[in-house]
């Protein structure tokens, strides 16, 4: 997995996701975002379109984000999930909470598996 | 008599207690075990894709390289395979429930200890396959495991539930638990059509 960060002008933070998000790698992620929290972006785009596998693990990583993003009154959206993550978000009814738009765009894609 | 076919032997009940005591384990005696029960006959029909190993989130890609792997023999007419649909969400599904039966074990059976074992028997049928996934951890009940409380958006608690909507839960507490997952190739229930063709009930942002 590979996690890029990147701040924005305007207070805005993107954070591109790549490869596998699961329980060896989540660990990673959660050091970034505690970094990245520290500066309190108020939007933070999380960008998961490279993003090919996530587990339940991942997830609880990427809630968490989201809620102390937004607990601090910040914005968060996720764009670009298809495929096995795109399914594990439907699944786990996420995509009403925290998607952005994009969704609707992603929904039209058929899942399948790259693993 | 014969011992039924999923009743811990003598080597599995010592490895068990070497797990207890966190004493190394010897994998000659996993293969020695397997080379009784072959030579036996007590296992029927085909012999099972197996694998043992430590439960350590490391060894969680072999597993799922191999499970993956096995469902290139399920295909449900000659030639189905990557590039179909249906194939595809099936082989996504069965990967990703075995992903978190894993971590289920290794993070909650075996409470992060590194030197307790995994025995993972694959079944790969023409329009079906079984995953079953023994250890020697903790036990639990699934039918005790509450559903995530999706209106309070948790953090945790998503795996058995990902788990159940994906495949078909079968578990048996003991020494060994087991844990039998299956799922029929074109087993297409109302929530995974939903998955297949993105229009999830509210699917929408």
């Amino acid at each position: 997995m590979t996690v890029t960060v990147s701040t924005q002008d305007g207070g805005a933070a993107r954070v591109a996701i790549e490869g596998e998000l699961d329980t060896a790698t989540v660990g990673d992620l959660r050091s970034q975002i505690d970094k990245l929290i520290t500066s309190e972006p108020k939007r933070v785009e999380v960008d998961l379109s490279a993003l090919r596998m996530l587990d339940s693990s991942g997830v609880g990583a990427l809630v968490s984000l989201y809620k102390r993003v937004r607990g601090y009154g910040g914005e968060v959206v996720m764009v670009g999930l298809r495929d096995q993550p795109l399914a594990i978000f439907r699944l786990l009814r996420l995509d009403r909470v925290m998607m952005g738009t994009d969704l609707a765009a992603a929904g039209a894609k058929q899942p399948s598996s790259n693993h | 008599m014969a011992r039924p076919t999923d009743a811990p032997t003598r080597s599995m009940n010592r490895l068990a207690r070497r797990t207890e005591r966190r004493t190394p384990i010897n994998y000659n005696e996993t293969q020695k075990l397997r080379n009784r029960r072959t030579e036996s006959g007590i296992i029927p029909g085909s012999v099972p894709i197996r694998l043992s190993m430590l439960g350590r989130v490391q060894h969680r890609d072999i597993v799922l390289r191999a499970v993956s792997a096995a469902c290139k023999l399920v295909r449900e007419r000659p030639g189905q395979l990557e590039g179909d649909t249906e194939w595809s969400e099936f082989r996504m599904h069965v990967v990703t429930a075995v992903s978190e039966a894993f971590n289920n074990i290794v993070l909650h059976g075996y409470a992060g200890r590194d030197d307790g074992i995994i025995e993972m028997n694959i079944r790969p049928r023409r329009n079906y396959i079984s995953v079953e996934l023994r250890d020697f951890g903790g036990s639990f009940d699934p039918a005790r495991v509450p559903e995530p409380d999706f209106a309070r958006l948790p953090e945790s608690g998503f795996g058995l539930f990902i788990i159940k909507e994906l495949m078909d839960v079968r578990y048996r507490p003991g020494r060994p638990n087991v844990l039998t997952l299956s799922k029929r190739l074109r087993d297409r229930t109302a929530r995974t059509d939903c998955l297949a063709a993105g229009t999830a009930e509210g699917g929408g942002a």
